[in-house]
């Protein structure tokens, strides 16, 4: 049974129609992430789901709860529907130190004094807040706040927890370790948890699930590989990874396999167009791991020579910049390039087509 | 399905009260508008006279054309000098300027009869500024009771409410913007004008709107300054016709009244419109940040000089002269000040036995009556916080409603509410009836100011409250108003000092034993004791000037 | 009152005091006025039972507080009073007896036309006090309401601008003053606004029925440009001052205060003709202690009352009541020139729109310029 479940949302807000229609199911120990560019409605769903917003129609079920029925008119008070909610800003009270913001949850449910403390002080310690009760919010680096965020929305044990952009306010260095402090707290509390965020290597790397969302409907949900390896549309293709962009007309579809003229360039790759887009504008997708530097090479079918623009130290590896007629490419190398042309190896099974 | 906004049922409540409270006047003088003679009178007979009389009447044109005069005239003037007050003393590293915000508020609790006065024994005809002057100068470029002296005069006594808009909304600015300015080459003042006043737009245009409308209202200054040359505005206009026909004519009164609300319903839409603008400028997110001031350096001194100017003028100047008047027996022309000095008048006012229990009702009224107000504006205020919905739109028009009403009107359309309705009727020699009548008319001014307070709280702590189990009832109590309360109290302070010189609401509700203040001002000055009157005075600035010393000493900060 | 013993007047009324002493003796403290009825005594004891009386008055506070200390002092009934103007009574007292939560239980106003009206539309109780006898015929409209004080309205200068020769003794005086030198007195004369100020019209329609070249007077004031106000305390601070030299028609009482605390300042009692203002009293019908009403109605009307307000400086009507500020002395001083305005229907004249927008209009046009 699942967790929690939305059918077939709508959301308006001031006329305009935000979602149209989403649909998820999530289960304990599994994050789902919300991800999606501004204005996807993305914030809106999770707010949706915690009661911050209407919906006009749908459902909405928590632990097997109806808390949202447009249909039957049910739409529980966020108080009621025993949600936990991490704000992006944390929203921590700052007249109130960090165990009483914890405990508030505790102390609404009249939970026994000497109890709450406890209760308050475990949950600290599980999050490496242990000394910090006394401490305002104010007092308290950016991470800290963060947990005790945590904390509060955990400390009264909800099965399910929404998370709006958990990492976004965090700097760099910080939200790596975040990333991975998260995933571990969420799988061992078995928590299920629905997480919005823009950033894609954040939904990758957390999330057993992703919905990504555009314009208000889910254009493709599946599992991290399944977002990564097998976009089934243009948006997919382009939102996720590093990619490369190539214009071009497509000449010819057959099994499964396409190819596109750039100019001179004839690309064969991995066909997710319609067959009518035969002898149309398209593109064609490819993502920067996917692109070879092959100087040794010759030439051959999917291979180009271009001029080498620009090159970027990353730390890890080199990135190149390379513009030809009709194309800009950016590849990963191991080590610098000469100034000059190269040739690139673009394989098939690489290349996406639309 | 239950409620989208929660508590709506409750919301519902409190500005329904609200507005049974606030539309019983009202509407009782609009009927009366329509009336040939006491509503209460039973040979009273619809009709449109009451109307074709006023609009016949060329005074009113004239009163008219003049109110709207001294109304643009006076904010043209209070509103620049109220941002440029407020920038100095909230952005810039201006000397003082500690010391100075408390006085910045003594023309907000100086009543306007008296101010007036002030001025006129200092720089009137025959004042003692005038006299000097004119034995070392020739004759003075001023007069005191020209237009120009009333619209000035009217300008510079409310700089301070704009004043305290302006340096709320600059307190919330974040300081890089300033900085950046400075860092491309502006000076302060380019800094003044090209980032900070315009990013305070809403906040001035606001204030801006309020003091319009408080200049469609204002009566003591012109009835001091405009009586010798015959300058009308409505609300003296108002004063004449409840004379020019021999008996008080409710329904010609009742005309001038609605001619005004027609006036400041547009102004409350204008208003409506440049709150939510500003929303998205005053509001703070959880967290701050720190601001660094504008270093003035050469103009350092001439700030201090400007608002000590400012200072001098509006509060020094006629305060002197009122000093002055009460230590005299006589003044004037022929007249050596020497010579006339003496403690006679403070002597013969303390023998008023009136005066004491005055003070003491003043007093009572205004900090536990004021603190009772607050509370009210709090609640119909959280009744209306983050609630998109027509009943919003409703409360917002009806609470200037009171306003709009001169304070002759106001009180005798409250005394016939508290007259007629039989189950007030008890109560309305108390003072429970005074504090009623404060509190409406005030309610525009004072909801304003606990509205600026919520509007600094961030949306998602309460948010967060909800989610963690609290129902709304409980979210307010824990976390709006814990937040809120600087503001609160600040707003209490405020509403203190205008409890304390208010005089024309309760005239008709005040009986032995229950007098205040500002009422056994207009009497006396009424009855001619003029002397007894700046005495009075004196004594209520000084008690007022003590309390808000007090009070701020004791951290209640004027910003939340 | 009829006496079943045929004794001579004095001794009847020797007979009276002794056995009134007795009374007072026997009673608390009481001592019935010459010439009350026998059962005036069931009234005190109405009114004590009452125990409180309710005054409207326009008169100050502090200027009726030795009145009201007497009065307290001789009855033992508490007066609440309540200080307000002419206006303010006005509106209260026809809101309060429409709405029959009763009113006031004496209304005494220092604006005669107000009150005469009032009692005219059927608010006041129609009493006879006892002290009828000892008051002059026109201060007594049908036994409603009471003219209470004597007050010649007066001229008030300023010595150290009006040099001696320029002094105006006479209404025809000051016209003729402010016509001929209205260069000097530019501004300087002042009067209550007839338009806002009804004491101060009623004044000027009185002026005009005792002497109809008053309108000369009022063209020579328009020619000075006259300055009007709403407030006798706003305009003999002024002519104290010096701003202005001359203030008209001011009550005498103000007049007696403000000579007093500043030197400079004159009063004149025009010799031609002087108005004689009356603060009027009555009992609304609606009243809620309507014997203590008539009690301290009573009171004011009385010899003792009349003493203490000779004694406050307000004029007292009684013609034998001795003092400086009574009327036997302005009598005295007038002569047949005093011109007192009546508490009668009369006054309603000055109420009526047509008449009184008529006026007004004739008013504006005398003193442009």
């Amino acid at each position: 049974m699942a967790d929690l479940a939305v059918d077939n949302l709508r959301i308006r807000l001031g006329g305009n129609e935000i979602l149209k229609g989403v649909s998820l199911t999530l289960r304990r120990g599994e994050v789902a992430a919300l991800l999606g560019p501004s204005g996807s409605g993305k914030t809106t769903l999770l707010r949706a789901v915690a009661g911050l917003e209407q919906p006009y129609t749908g459902t909405i079920t928590v632990g097997g709860t109806t808390v949202f029925d447009g249909a039957a008119g049910i739409n529980q008070p966020t108080e009621a529907r025993g949600l936990g909610f991490v704000f992006q800003s944390y929203a921590l009270w700052p007249h109130r130190t960090v165990a009483e913001n914890v405990a508030y949850s505790l102390k609404i449910r009249g939970v026994a004094a000497d109890v709450q403390r406890d209760t308050v002080q475990k949950s600290l310690d599980s999050l490496g807040l242990g000394k910090l009760g006394h401490r305002f919010p104010h007092e308290l680096s950016g991470g800290q706040q963060q947990r005790v965020a945590i904390a509060r929305a955990l400390v009264y044990g909800p099965t399910v927890v929404l998370l709006d952009e958990p990492l976004s306010n965090l700097d760099a260095k910080l939200r790596e370790e975040a990333r991975a402090f998260l995933k571990e707290l969420i799988e061992r509390e078995n928590l299920a948890a629905l997480m919005v965020t823009h950033d894609q290597s954040e939904a990758l790397a957390i999330a057993n699930r992703i919905l990504l969302l555009n314009g208000g409907v889910v254009e493709q949900a599946g599992t991290p590989q399944d977002m990564y390896n097998a976009p089934e549309t243009l948006f997919v293709a382009e939102f996720m990874g590093s990619n490369n962009h190539i214009e071009g007309k497509i000449m010819g579809m057959s099994d499964g396999r396409a190819s596109i003229r750039i100019g001179d360039f004839l690309l064969d790759g991995q066909a997710r167009c319609a067959p009518e887009k035969v002898g149309q504008a398209g593109s064609a997708v490819i993502r920067l791991e996917g692109v070879h530097v092959a100087d040794g090479s010759n030439g051959g079918q999917n291979h180009v020579k271009l001029d080498l623009v620009t090159s970027m130290f990353l730390g890890h590896t080199w990135e190149h910049l390379f513009r030809g007629p009709g194309m800009t490419i950016r590849t990963h190398h191991d080590g610098p390039l000469s100034s000059g042309a190269h040739w690139l190896h673009l394989p098939a099974d690489r290349v996406w087509i639309f | 399905m239950s409620s989208a906004v929660a508590g709506t049922s409750a919301r519902r409540v409190v500005i329904s009260i609200t507005a049974l409270f606030v539309l019983a006047p009202v509407l009782l003088i609009t009927y009366q508008s329509f009336l040939t003679a006491p509503f209460f009178d039973p040979k009273a007979q619809l009709s449109l006279w009451a109307y074709e009389f006023v609009f016949s009447e060329p005074d009113f044109w004239r009163a008219l054309g003049t109110t709207a005069m001294l109304a643009v005239g006076m904010t043209a003037i209070s509103v620049p000098l109220g941002a440029l007050l407020a920038f100095l003393m909230t952005r810039t590293d201006m000397p003082g300027r500690g010391g100075f915000e408390p006085l910045l508020l003594v023309p907000i609790f100086l009543s306007p009869i008296v101010l007036a006065f002030g001025y006129v024994v200092t720089i009137g005809p025959v004042g003692f500024i005038t006299v000097w002057w004119k034995q070392y100068f020739g004759n003075p470029f001023w007069d005191i009771y020209s237009f120009t002296s009333l619209v000035v005069i009217a300008g510079l006594t409310h700089a301070p409410h704009v004043y305290l808009y302006a340096s709320a909304a600059l307190r919330s600015l974040p300081g890089d913007l300033e900085e950046a300015a400075r860092v491309t080459g502006a000076k302060p003042g380019r800094v003044a004008m090209d980032v900070s006043l315009p990013m305070i737009t809403p906040a001035l245009l606001f204030s801006g709107v309020l003091i319009l409308f408080l200049g469609f209202e204002v009566f003591g200054l012109p009835l001091i300054l405009g009586d010798p040359q015959g300058l009308l505005v409505l609300s003296t206009y108002l004063y004449k016709l409840t004379n020019k026909l021999g008996v008080p004519s409710y329904q010609l009164m009742a005309v001038v009244v609605m001619v005004i609300i027609a006036v400041a319903l547009p102004l409350v839409f204008v208003q409506r419109l440049l709150l939510r603008t500003a929303q998205r400028f005053i509001a703070v997110r959880g967290k701050g940040s720190r601001t660094n001031l504008v270093a003035l350096r050469a103009w350092r001194w001439p700030a201090f000089l400007l608002i000590a100017g400012w200072f001098a003028g509006t509060v020094m100047l006629p305060m002197t002269g009122l000093v002055l008047r009460s230590f005299v027996s006589s003044w004037g022309l022929g007249i050596n000040v020497l010579d006339v000095l003496t403690l006679d008048n403070y002597i013969e006012l303390f023998d008023d036995s009136e005066v004491v229990s005055a003070i003491v009702n003043s007093v009572g009224i205004a900090t536990i009556g004021g603190a009772l107000s607050i509370g009210c504006y709090t609640m119909i205020a959280l009744a209306q916080h983050r609630w998109p919905s027509a009943w919003v739109r409703f409360a917002d028009y009806i609470v200037m409603l009171p306003r709009a009403m001169p304070g002759i009107v106001a009180g005798l359309a409250i005394f016939w509410v508290f007259l007629f309705t039989k189950p007030l009727t008890p109560l309305r020699t108390t003072l429970f009836a005074v504090w009623v009548a404060y509190t409406l008319v005030w309610l525009a001014y004072g909801l304003r100011l606990v509205q600026s307070a919520l509007l600094q709280v961030a949306p998602e702590l309460e948010e967060a409250a909800r989610v963690t189990g609290a129902s709304l009832g409980r979210a307010m109590r824990d976390v709006t108003i814990p937040l809120i309360k600087h503001g609160m109290l600040a707003a209490w302070l405020l509403i203190m000092l205008i409890f304390v010189r208010e005089y024309s609401t309760a005239v008709y509700l005040l009986g032995p034993g229950t007098e205040v203040i500002g009422s056994l001002v207009v009497s006396r000055w009424g009855s001619g004791a003029v002397d007894i009157v700046t005495c009075l005075s004196c004594i209520n600035v000084a008690l007022i000037s003590l309390g808000l010393m007090v009070t701020l000493r004791l951290g209640v900060k004027l910003h939340g | 009152m009829t006496s079943a013993f045929s004794l001579s007047a004095g001794f009847q009324r020797v007979a009276f005091a002794a056995v009134a002493g007795l009374m007072a003796f026997g009673a608390q403290a009481q001592s019935l006025p010459a010439g009350y009825p026998a059962d005036y005594q069931a009234l005190i004891d109405a009114a004590k039972k009452e125990g409180v009386v309710t005054v409207y008055a326009t008169t100050d506070s502090k200027a009726a507080a030795p009145l009201i200390k007497d009065f307290e002092a001789l009855y033992g009934i508490k007066i609440e009073y309540n200080d307000i103007n002419s206006t303010e009574l006005y509106n209260r007292l026809i809101a309060e007896s429409a709405a029959g939560t009763g009113t006031a239980d004496v209304s005494w106003s220092s604006a005669p036309d107000l009150q005469v009206k009032l009692a005219a539309d059927g608010l006041a109780l129609a009493y006879a006090s006892p002290e009828i006898p000892f008051l002059p015929k026109w201060a007594v409209m049908e036994n409603m309401a009471y003219g209470t004080t004597y007050e010649p309205m007066a001229i008030i200068y300023n010595k150290s601008q009006v040099p001696a020769e320029d002094v105006p003794q006479t209404h025809k005086d000051l016209a003729k003053l402010l016509s001929t030198k209205a260069a000097a007195y530019k501004g300087k004369i002042t009067a209550y606004d007839p338009e806002r100020s009804g004491v101060g019209f009623l004044m000027m329609n009185r002026d005009v029925k005792a002497d109809p070249a008053s309108w000369d007077l009022f063209k020579a004031m328009g020619a000075a440009d006259i300055k009007v106000y709403t407030s006798a305390g706003a305009m003999i601070e002024k002519v104290g001052s010096g701003e202005h030299s001359i203030a008209y028609n001011i009550f005498a009482s103000y007049g007696l205060l403000s000579i007093k605390k500043n030197p400079n300042l004159v009063m004149v009692w025009p010799k031609d003709y002087t108005l004689i203002a009356t603060r009027v009293a009555f009992i609304p019908a609606k009243a809620k202690h309507p014997a203590a009403g008539k009690l301290f109605l009573d009171y004011l009307l009385s010899k003792r009352g009349q003493a203490i307000i000779a004694k406050g400086e307000l004029f007292s009507i009684r013609g034998d009541v001795e003092g400086k500020e009574t009327a036997k002395a302005v009598d005295d001083l007038l002569g047949d020139k005093a011109r007192p305005i009546p508490v009668s229907r009369e006054l309603l004249e000055t109420l009526e729109q047509s008449k009184r927008l008529d006026f007004l209009n004739q008013w504006q046009a005398a003193i442009k310029k």
